[in-house]
C-alpha cells in the first residue's frame, strides 16, 4: 500500500513538474507585458505597453486576421468535396491522398516558407500581393486540420441517412443541405478553429512571405525585439497568447458537444 | 390491381449473381416478405424496388407504372432500414416531416399527418425527443412513422426487427400486422427469421442464392415445401434421403431411408426408381406405445427406433435428438406425452412418424 503511494506522489511531483515548465514562462510573459520595466516580479502593473503597441497591434492583428480568416474558409470548401469523395468512393490513389493531406503538417516550415518564395519570385506570381501569395499558403497550412476533421465527420455520417433522405423524396442536393451539411457542422467549426489558430501563430512560412507594408502579428513580435523593449514584446505576444488559448477552448467545447451526441 | 410487380430482375456483383431472374407481384394492400438466409439477395431485391439499387436486367411496376430505372426519389416508397437511420439532428417531429416539407405540404396538412401517423405509432410523448435519447423500439417506431407519414404507394421493410431484443421483437410483430392491415399498405418485408415471416404475411417468396424458391401463404410454405432448400429451412424438418419401394396409388408411396420404411405423399410428380427424401416435421412424431409391442414395432412402416442422445426442455415441449439407423432424428413432444412415456437419456425409443411428405432429391 505505502509503496502504491510512493509512486503516486512521484507521478503527481512530475506531473506538476511538466505544468509547471509549460505555464511558468508563458505566466512571466503576461506578467511582463504589463510590468513598468523589465523586472522579474513588478511592484506595480501597467497597460501602457498595450497603449503604446496600440499603432501596431491593431493593424497587425487586422492583416493576420485578413490572411488566416479568408485562407480557413478557403480550406473548408475544399475540404467538404475531398473528405465526400474519400469517404464514398473508391478509386485508385485514395489512400495516397489520405496520407498527403497530412503533409503539410511534417514538411518542415523552412522548406516550405522556402519553396513558397522561389514560386513567388520566378513565376508569374512575382507581381502579385504579398496578401494573395499569403492567403494561398495560408490555406495550404489550414488545410490538413480542415480536411481531417470533415473526413471523421463523413464518416460519422452514415451513408444509408442519404439513402433514407432519397427514400423520402429528397434529390441529392436537398439531401446534402438538409442531411449531410447539419451533421457535418461541428467538425467543420471544430477544424477551422485549430487552423485558423494554426494559421495566426505562423511564423517560419510567413517570414519568407511578407513585406514592409503587409506585416501580420507573429512577425510584428520579431520585429519589435529590436526596439530593446522586452515588455514591448511581451504585450504583443500576450495578445497572440490569448487568441490560441481561446480558439483553442472553442474547437475543445464544440469537440465535446460532438462527443456528447 | 396489382401494387408491385416484379419481372426477371437480376444482379450480379463482379462474379457473384446476387439477384438471378426474379420475378413476383404483390397485389394491392398485401404484405409479402422475402424470406431467405443471409446472403440470398433478398435485401438487394427490396433495395430494387425501392430504387436504392439499379438492376442489371428486369422491369419493376408499382402500381402499374414500369420504375425501373426512376431514382428513389421520384418513386414514393416508404422505406424502413434495420438500423433505423433516423437523422440524428432532427426531432422527432422533424424526422417524421421531412418527407412531407420535401413535398411541400401545407403547414396544417403536416401538422395532420404528423397527428395521425403519431397515434398510429403511439409515440406522440416523443416528437420533441432527439433520436439519441429514444430506446430501439421507439426508434423504429420513429422510422416507421416517418415512412408511413409520406403516404407511400408502397412500404420496404428491411429487418426492421432485427436489431430488437426478443420481447420487443415478439410485441412489435403484432403490432405491425395490425399495422399493415389498418393502413392497408403494399407491403414488401426482408427477414431470416421464419416466425416473423410465417406471423406477418400473407404470402411469402423464399429466396436462395439469387433464386425464388417458391412463393405462396405461409401454410403451403410450411406444409407443402416445394424444394429441398425450402424443407430444410422452413419449420424444423427432419430430412430423410432414400428410394421410393412401392407406389400406393397417384398420391403415396412407401419409400425406403436407411433401413427405415416410410410411408408418405408426394408433393411433386416423381418416376419410380428415383432418389428421394423423406420430409418429417419434428412436432409429426408420435412416442410408440408400451414396452411389450416394441419388437413388433420395428419393421412396421413409419415406425423409427433408436437410442436417445440429448433431451432438451423448452417449456411446453421436449426436443429429442434420436440416433437411428437413418441418421440424427429430431423429434418434439409435449411436456404430458414427455413424462407420461418417461423417456430417460439413454434409452432405445420407437417413435411413429404422423405424416411424411415425399421430394425428388433432384429438387
Amino acid at each position: 500500500m505505502s509503496r502504491v503511494s510512493f509512486f503516486r506522489i512521484v507521478l503527481l511531483m512530475l506531473a506538476s513538474l511538466t505544468a509547471v515548465f509549460i505555464c511558468v514562462p508563458l505566466a512571466m510573459l503576461i506578467v511582463q507585458s504589463i510590468s513598468p520595466n523589465p523586472v522579474l516580479w513588478p511592484k506595480t502593473f501597467t497597460l501602457k505597453w498595450y497603449r503604446m503597441q496600440g499603432s501596431t497591434i491593431i493593424p497587425a492583428v487586422i492583416t493576420s486576421i485578413s490572411i488566416s480568416f479568408p485562407a480557413t474558409l478557403l480550406a473548408v470548401v475544399t475540404s467538404l468535396p475531398l473528405g465526400r469523395a474519400l469517404v464514398r468512393y473508391d478509386f485508385r490513389g485514395k489512400y495516397l491522398i489520405r496520407w498527403i493531406i497530412a503533409l503539410p503538417i511534417i514538411t518542415p516550415g523552412v522548406s516550405l516558407g522556402l519553396a513558397y518564395l522561389q514560386l513567388a519570385n520566378t513565376s508569374f506570381l512575382r507581381g502579385v500581393h504579398p496578401w494573395v501569395m499569403l492567403v494561398a499558403v495560408h490555406t495550404v497550412l489550414v488545410f490538413p486540420y480542415t480536411a481531417r476533421s470533415i473526413l471523421a465527420g463523413y464518416e460519422m455520417c452514415n451513408f444509408i441517412l442519404e439513402e433514407a433522405s432519397a427514400t423520402l423524396g429528397a434529390r441529392p442536393v436537398q439531401t446534402y443541405f438538409k442531411v449531410v451539411l447539419p451533421i457535418l457542422v461541428p467538425f467543420i467549426l471544430a477544424g477551422a478553429v485549430v487552423g485558423f489558430a494554426r494559421s495566426m501563430n505562423d511564423f517560419i512560412i510567413t517570414m519568407f512571405l511578407v513585406q514592409p507594408d503587409f506585416i501580420p502579428l507573429s512577425i510584428q513580435i520579431y520585429r519589435s525585439t529590436s526596439y530593446g523593449t522586452p515588455p514591448l514584446t511581451s504585450a504583443l505576444a500576450t495578445i497572440l497568447l490569448l487568441f490560441s488559448v481561446t480558439f483553442a477552448l472553442i474547437a475543445e467545447y464544440t469537440l465535446r458537444r460532438v462527443g456528447g451526441q | 390491381m396489382k401494387g408491385l410487380v416484379v419481372e426477371n430482375v437480376s444482379k450480379s456483383y463482379g462474379e457473384v449473381q446476387a439477384v438471378n431472374n426474379v420475378s413476383f407481384d404483390v397485389d394491392k394492400g398485401k404484405f409479402l416478405t422475402l424470406l431467405g438466409p443471409s446472403g440470398c439477395g433478398k435485401t438487394t431485391t427490396l433495395r430494387i424496388i425501392g430504387g436504392l439499387v439499379t438492376p442489371d436486367s428486369g422491369s419493376v411496376k408499382i402500381l402499374e407504372k414500369t420504375v425501373t430505372h426512376l431514382p428513389p426519389w421520384k418513386r414514393n416508397c416508404g422505406f424502413v432500414f434495420q438500423s433505423f437511420a433516423l437523422f440524428p439532428h432532427m426531432s422527432v417531429k422533424e424526422n417524421i416531416a421531412y418527407g412531407l416539407r420535401i413535398r411541400k405540404l401545407k403547414k396544417n396538412e403536416i401538422e395532420s399527418r404528423i397527428q395521425r401517423v403519431s397515434t398510429l405509432l403511439n409515440i406522440q410523448e416523443l416528437l420533441h425527443r432527439k433520436p439519441h435519447q429514444l430506446s430501439g423500439g421507439q426508434q423504429q417506431r420513429v422510422a416507421l412513422a416517418r415512412a408511413l407519414a409520406i403516404e407511400p404507394d408502397i412500404l420496404l421493410m428491411d429487418e426492421p426487427l432485427a436489431n430488437l431484443d426478443a420481447k420487443l421483437r415478439d410485441r412489435l410483430r403484432f403490432e405491425l400486422r395490425d399495422l399493415q392491415r389498418e393502413t392497408f399498405t403494399t407491403t414488401v418485408y426482408v427477414t431470416h427469421d421464419q416466425e416473423e415471416a410465417l406471423a406477418l404475411s400473407d404470402r411469402i417468396l423464399i429466396m436462395h442464392q439469387g433464386k425464388v424458391e417458391q412463393i405462396g401463404t405461409p401454410q403451403e410454405i410450411f406444409s407443402q415445401p416445394a424444394t429441398i432448400f425450402v424443407a430444410s429451412f422452413i419449420g424444423r424438418n427432419n430430412l430423410l434421403l432414400g428410394k421410393v419401394l412401392e407406389r400406393r396409388n397417384s398420391e403415396e408411396a412407401v419409400v425406403l431411408c436407411g433401413g427405415i420404411t416410410l410411408l408418405g405423399r408426394f408433393l411433386q410428380p416423381l418416376s419410380s426408381d428415383e432418389d428421394v427424401v423423406a420430409v418429417v416435421g419434428a412436432q409429426d412424431f408420435e412416442i410408440a406405445g408400451g414396452e411389450q409391442n416394441q419388437e413388433d414395432n420395428i419393421n412396421a412402416i413409419n415406425v423409427i427406433t433408436g437410442s436417445v442422445k440429448t433431451i432438451i426442455f423448452s417449456g411446453t415441449s421436449y426436443t429429442i435428438m434420436l440416433i437411428t439407423s437413418a441418421g440424427e432424428l429430431r423429434v418434439e413432444v409435449s411436456s404430458e406425452e414427455f413424462e407420461k412415456k418417461r423417456v430417460r437419456l439413454g434409452d432405445r425409443l420407437s417413435v411413429i412418424a404422423r405424416q411424411v411428405k415425399i421430394l425428388s432429391a433432384g429438387g
